[in-house]
């Protein structure tokens, strides 16, 4: 592990430097392009007289300069690691040129070799630029002293009857005074350049690792949204196996990770529990005392108390630790299936909207308690509805209510009333996300400010029908399905199929079940029709029959076995289970 | 269920109207039971009919084999979902069938 992340950190550096190098390269290379243009205008110049440089000198350095000059730019556009070395020996030995036929107009230029290099942010290329210059430039200054325009300085006293006579001791003079002043001049700059490189080197791989190490915690913080989510149950449909109800909930994190959180299980087969929270502030410290605050109230539940006394519990729990300050508003009900009671208790969160089957959503309206998590020994109130079949409640976040559209505005309770309404009788997934929809809308551009965290619970409306299975009862059996099926929105063309279902499964239990009693139930739920058979007959699994062969010739066909192959082409599920000594057949149908 | 006979000559013309299931299949077969008796052509208008469960079916077969031996038996004026029963049950293939 280790291992691989000290590879990582060297890869993204050499990445970083080549790719630096390879610009400075072409910054060499545009540099001494301007620099042969200025040269050419110097040559020109010197033609036409403005300059008195001998022109044979002109002529001779002039173009081997050019050359070298140019080079760079040929090379820069290979991306090889020894490409620098040949441009800055181009740049080097350029200059040195024209050191040794016009040294004293070149003299400042000896430094832009070393000034170039710094470019690298490399160290070695500046001690190898150094290096190169000091051994070249000063050559170029004794080979000046012989073949060079004549260089008063260099040459003073040299001069005798038009001849250039070097002495030994004119060689040492300018040795000492010209040469070796030069070399530590050049000595003096390369420290202030490998100064300025080691710093500047330094700067770049901190800005590395930092965008690293920033990389590195969006990555952690991408998993702390996962498991975040993945705490709050997220597979819909949630409890295939409860026919009575649907439920559906969505938490959308205005940061990576939010403060909201929703909750919901079965505390035992008779009991459901809904949760809907919001702790105080966003992002991670509200994320970590989201999961404190959510299993809490789960394990106080699960231990039997009541609202109220759940949600005293965990205050006390909560406050007892809790040196950020933080809060968490949050209402918790608990739904009896046997009374068909839902009690709740409310720690200071927003009312939850109700609708009573077939009237319009209102708001809960309940005195709500302190905010859990800030007082200790606060004492709540349980309150106490009604959730009849086809009834249904939404519990919801501020986030939803307290979202603004550009202006400011506030999306506020009306509108959620308003939204809540206008989505129909639909399931409560298709609820959520048309309300959504709705303030998703309203919000425009405006940036997401806050959680927005919402959970529907729906009682499905009842649809069942017990008989005693004859001939007789057929009739009655076929008209309550059929009337359920349109009461519950099934289509027509779904009808049909449901029908015959009902119609070959009902007549089955009829002729061969010897059955006493029958249960018949619909209901729709999770986008699915479905119909349920329960009989008290001798143990029969219809889904075992084997399929009647549909290409016999007509003597050798038979009716039986087609009804069973009918459903089963009809229906998208058909299921057995011999349960309490009985056979329980479940049909079940997409609607699309 | 409604069942209209009509018989010109040797043909007979049986219009059903409602839905072909269990509760109703047995209606349908008495009406043929006695009907048939010297008939060449025996022709279902199911135009409207609604739907028809596997007791219709089983009825059907039955006509179906009684006038293979003595004439034809034609269903015409079928609807889509009487169809589909018809397709899935491989009736298609023993019977004559004409869409409506």
């Amino acid at each position: 592990m280790t291992d691989k992340k000290v590879m990582t950190e060297q890869e993204t550096e050499s990445d970083l430097f080549r790719e630096n190098e390879w610009e400075a390269n072409r910054y060499v290379a545009r540099c001494m392009r301007v620099l042969s243009l200025v040269a050419v205008a110097c040559w020109i110049l010197d033609m036409f007289g403005v300059f008195i440089i001998p022109k044979i000198i002109m002529n001779i350095s002039m173009p081997f300069f050019l050359v070298m000059a140019l080079l760079p730019t040929l090379f820069c556009r290979y991306n090889l690691s020894s490409v620098k070395y040949v441009i800055m020996c181009c740049v080097i030995v350029g200059i040195c040129v024209l050191s040794c036929f016009i040294s004293k107009h070149v003299i400042i230029v000896w430094t832009l070799p070393l000034i170039l290099s710094c470019h690298y942010y490399s160290k070695k290329m500046v001690r190898f630029v150094l290096l190169l210059s000091e051994v070249l430039f000063s050559a170029s200054v004794y080979v000046a002293m012989y073949w060079g325009e004549w260089d008063q300085m260099l040459l003073d006293g040299a001069y005798y009857a038009g001849e250039r006579v070097i002495t030994s001791e004119l060689l040492m003079d300018n040795t000492l005074f010209f040469v070796l002043p030069r070399a530590l001049i050049l000595l003096g700059i390369y420290t202030v350049c490998t100064t300025i490189v080691g710093r500047t080197r330094g700067l770049l791989e901190k800005q590395a690792r930092d965008s690293e190490e920033h990389q590195r915690i969006r990555a952690e913080l991408n998993v702390a949204t996962h498991i975040q989510t993945s705490m709050l149950p997220c597979i819909f449909p949630a409890f295939p196996n409860r026919a009575e109800f649907d439920i559906y909930a969505t938490m959308n994190p205005a940061k990576e990770v939010g403060g909201d959180f929703y909750d919901f299980f079965l505390v035992d087969d008779n009991h459901l529990a809904i949760v809907m929270a919001d702790v105080s502030g966003k992002g991670v410290p509200a994320a970590l005392f989201m999961m404190i605050s959510k299993s809490l109230l789960k394990s106080a539940v699960q231990s039997g108390l009541s609202p109220d006394a759940v949600l005293a519990k965990v205050n006390n729990e909560l406050v007892e630790n809790n040196d950020a300050e933080m809060f968490v508003t949050c209402w918790l009900g608990i739904y009896d299936f046997a009374s068909g009671k839902l009690v709740f208790a409310n720690a200071g969160h927003n009312a939850p909207a109700v609708r009573r089957s077939g009237g319009a959503f209102e708001f809960l309206v309940f005195r709500p308690g302190f905010v859990l998590g800030e007082m200790e020994n606060i004492r709540y109130r349980t309150g106490e509805i009604e959730l009849a079949p086809g009834d249904e409640i939404y519990l919801y976040t501020d986030g939803v209510t307290e979202a603004t559209d550009e202006n400011l505005a506030l999306y506020g309770n009306n509108r959620l009333l308003a939204a809540l309404n206008s989505a129909g009788n639909v399931s409560p997934r298709e609820i959520c996300q048309s309300v959504t929809a709705d303030v998703e809308r309203f919000v425009g551009n405006a940036p997401q400010f806050d959680d927005m965290t919402m959970l529907h619970l729906k009682m499905l409306p009842k649809h069942i029908i017990t008989v005693h299975p004859t001939m007789e009862s057929m009739e009655t059996v076929l008209a309550f399905a059929e009337n359920a099926l349109t009461e519950l929105g099934v289509p027509p063309k779904a009808m049909v199929k449901m029908n015959i279902a009902a119609d070959e499964i009902f007549s089955n239990i009829v002729r061969y079940s010897k059955a006493k009693r029958a249960d018949v139930e619909c209901g729709i739920m999770g986008g699915q029709v479905w119909l349920r058979f329960t009989d008290d007959g001798c143990p029969y699994d219809p889904t075992e029959k084997p399929d009647p062969d549909t290409t016999a010739p007509m003597d050798d066909r038979d009716a039986g076995g087609m009804g069973i192959f009918l459903v089963k082409n009809f229906m998208d599920q058909v299921e057995y289970a011999w349960r309490d000594e009985k056979n329980v057949l479940t049909l079940k149908k997409r609607l699309d | 269920m409604k069942v209209i006979k009509t018989l010109k000559e040797d043909e007979l013309n049986v219009k059903v109207i409602g839905r072909l299931e269990t509760v109703t299949a047995p209606m349908l077969e008495g009406e043929l039971k006695n009907s048939l008796e010297g008939v060449a052509a025996l022709i279902f208008d199911f135009s409207e009919l609604e739907y028809i469960s596997s007791a219709g079916l089983r009825v059907l077969f039955s006509a179906q084999k009684t006038m293979s031996r003595q004439g034809k038996m034609v269903i015409r004026g079928v609807n889509e979902d009487v169809m589909e029963v018809f397709e899935v049950t491989g009736s298609v293939d023993i019977m004559t069938i004409e869409k409506g």
